[in-house]
């Protein structure tokens, strides 16, 4: 562990960008999004959000560094893009030849906050850990990434990561974990990869006054975290709950828009579509983001086995609550609130577990 | 592959789609027999598929697309009129004749409808392509999966989920009015990329939510613009028009 001044940051930064197309959150559309940028100055620095229910809103207000929280787009996009070509077909002499495209960029995940990193960690064991068909376009983009992780002091009125078992510090999954301290910052290794890049910046070493003051601010953002979820037994109250009239109240209000599942970080269901030249010579396999919000999700031999809305909102909250702790041995949420700030409905999911669990409580 | 393509109560929009994609159209072995728009030489003859732009709206334009279905292996209707029965539709909400004498000072010499209505109110129709205008790849996507024999597949799915595919952040949850998830996806998410609302040209999703859209225009202090903007080219579709007048 060192300590850098703060503007050190930039050093760092350069450092990063030398050898990685850089990720990083800037201000786009009048919103705290996500995008490559090649100058630390892109960085928001300053900026807040202010999410209230379904509301939102940024404004300067503070002189932090990482003064806003996690992006509004989850980083799931820079990994697996929303839309990509991951096979290219040739029809040429009465052959058929298929080219799987190989991602190629280096990229580093420049600021990721600890929801977002427990989402990457997530995705790792969909695809990859405890998936018996790994996911070879998500494991080499996977292989490429480098991760910057920030201790996490802005939460939004919306996050609950702390309901989901996730520490404002994360203990592991980076390359490099920045902790913002009043006048300095601190800096961690958490793999080879990340510890030579710290041998390159002049540092200073870390005093005790320093931790402290991190352990301080740690305690004191923990405070600001008012949004909660019991996990205690949770998807095992939510099976018990699978026939509640809840479901059919939140799928009167649900516009079944997906805007949820494509914000999530940690929601991965995707389609597959071909695009043809007109000739036939050619064709490109392309992989798109879906949703279980989508009509069309669940249309089996041409029949729709979801076809309310409250089945379909029943299939998202059960997946994240439910499913997924026997699917992947964890919850497939961590709390990073988006899904409740970007729900045009206003619907908030941790309000509708607390009804579920009310139902199970008054039984 | 014989096509024909014949337009009805519009204002000729959507056609100049085919113009866009004449040189894919070149490419392929496809032989327009009919499209007054665009050639002089036309027969009337046997069609593998029609593209049929605009709403019916008179008798005569009642008993021209008989004759076109008749001709027709399939038939795909285009845009916002044909598919919903348009911007002219809005005639439908009120009295015909109060409609007629407004506009006509003679209104006995004209004959029309009382209704203008979707070309699926008369006929099986094969497919549909939304919009006002249609979406060019949409057409070409239609023509070129009837040339090479393969499935059709166009978006069901609402607005919403094309423009989080773009990374376009709501504008609804930004302060604008947006019918985005009620309507159908296709046109790229031109609006809200523009940072504007949709107005729903693409016409409705299958079962749109459409009261929990209602109140969260309410909720948003949006006025009385809800029924104003559905009152649009797509007003008459069967997901918006009363349920007495389902059939
Ligand atoms: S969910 Fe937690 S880690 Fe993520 S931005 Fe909010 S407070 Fe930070
Ligand atoms: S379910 Fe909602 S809060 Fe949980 S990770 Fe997904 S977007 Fe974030
Ligand atoms: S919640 Fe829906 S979109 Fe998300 S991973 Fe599960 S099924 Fe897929
Ligand atoms: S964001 Fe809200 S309205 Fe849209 S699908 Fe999710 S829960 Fe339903
Ligand atoms: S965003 Fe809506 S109104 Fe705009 S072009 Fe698309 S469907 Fe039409």
């Amino acid at each position: 562990m060192k300590k850098i001044k703060k503007t050190q940051i930039n050093q760092l930064f350069e450092a990063v960008k030398n050898e990685y197309s850089v990720v990083a959150p800037v201000i786009k559309e009048g919103v705290i999004s996500l995008d490559l940028i090649t100058d630390i100055s892109q960085i928001p620095s300053g900026f807040t959000e202010d999410e209230k229910g379904n509301s939102y809103k940024v404004a300067k207000s503070s002189d932090r560094f990482f003064s806003y929280s996690r992006p509004y787009l989850p980083f799931k996009r820079f990994i697996i893009p929303p839309e990509f070509v991951f096979m290219k077909v040739v029809k040429n002499d009465g052959r058929i030849n298929f080219t799987e495209v190989i991602p190629d960029k280096k990229i580093a995940l420049f600021d990721i906050r600890p929801c977002d990193l427990k989402a990457l960690q997530i995705l790792d064991d969909v695809f990859i850990n405890k998936n018996s068909h790994p996911d070879s376009y998500y494991a080499k983009a996977r292989e490429k990434l480098f991760i910057v992780a920030v201790t996490c002091f802005s939460p939004t009125e919306n996050c609950f990561c702390s309901s989901m078992g996730i520490s404002l510090k994360p203990e592991h999954g980076y390359d490099i974990l920045i902790t913002e301290l009043k006048d300095s910052f601190l800096i961690r290794a958490g793999s080879e990869k990340g510890s030579k890049f710290l041998e390159r910046i002049k540092a200073e070493e870390v005093s005790q006054t320093d931790l402290v003051e991190e352990e301080k601010t740690i305690k004191e953002t923990e405070k600001k975290i008012n949004k909660k979820v019991s996990t205690e037994n949770l998807s095992q109250i939510l099976y018990s709950q699978i026939d509640s009239k809840q479901w059919e109240k939140v799928g009167s209000k649900c516009l079944a828009c997906t805007s949820c599942t494509q914000l999530c970080p940690t929601c991965f269901c995707f389609n597959i579509v071909e695009k043809n030249s007109t000739d036939g010579s050619y064709s490109e396999r392309i992989r798109v983001y879906d949703s279980c919000f989508n009509p069309e999700f669940a249309t089996v031999h041409r029949f729709n086995i979801r076809q309310s809305i409250a089945s379909r909102y029943r299939q998202w909250l059960m997946h994240k609550f439910a499913y997924w702790t026997d699917q992947f041995g964890s919850y497939g949420c961590v709390g990073c609130g988006r899904c409740i700030t970007w729900c045009p409905a206003g619907i908030d999911i941790t309000e509708e577990i607390k009804k579920l669990r009310e139902g199970y409580d008054n039984h | 592959m014989k096509i024909g393509v014949f337009k009805f109560a519009s204002c000729d929009g959507c056609q100049i789609a085919f113009f866009e994609i004449s040189k894919e159209l070149i490419k392929m072995d496809v032989d327009i027999q009919y499209f007054l728009e665009a050639q002089s030489e036309n027969h009337f003859d046997h069609f593998d598929v029609s593209f049929v732009e605009g709403s019916i709206s008179t008798p005569e334009q009642e008993e021209r697309i008989k004759q076109i279905r008749e001709k027709s292996k399939k038939v795909a209707v285009i845009g916002a009129c044909a598919v919903s029965g348009g911007i002219q539709s809005v005639r439908n909400f009120m009295d015909f004749f109060d409609v007629l004498s407004s506009v006509y000072p003679s209104p006995d010499y004209i004959k029309s409808l009382e209704k203008s209505k979707p070309v699926s109110d008369y006929i099986d129709v094969d497919y549909e392509l939304r919009g006002c205008p249609i979406n060019k790849s949409q057409l070409l996507e239609i023509i070129s999966s009837l040339y090479l024999g393969k499935e059709l597949v166009l978006p069901s799915y609402p607005l919403c989920l094309e423009c989080k595919i773009k990374g376009i952040p709501c504008v609804l949850i930004l302060g604008k009015p947006c019918l985005g998830s009620i309507t159908v996806a296709g046109c790229g998410a031109i609006c809200p990329s523009f940072s504007r609302g949709c107005y729903g040209c693409f016409g409705p999703i299958k079962n749109p939510n459409i009261q929990s859209l209602k109140e969260v225009f309410e909720d948003h202090g949006f006025g009385d613009i809800y029924s104003h903007i559905l009152t649009g080219f797509n007003a008459y579709n069967r997901e918006f028009r009363g349920n007495d007048e389902k059939d």
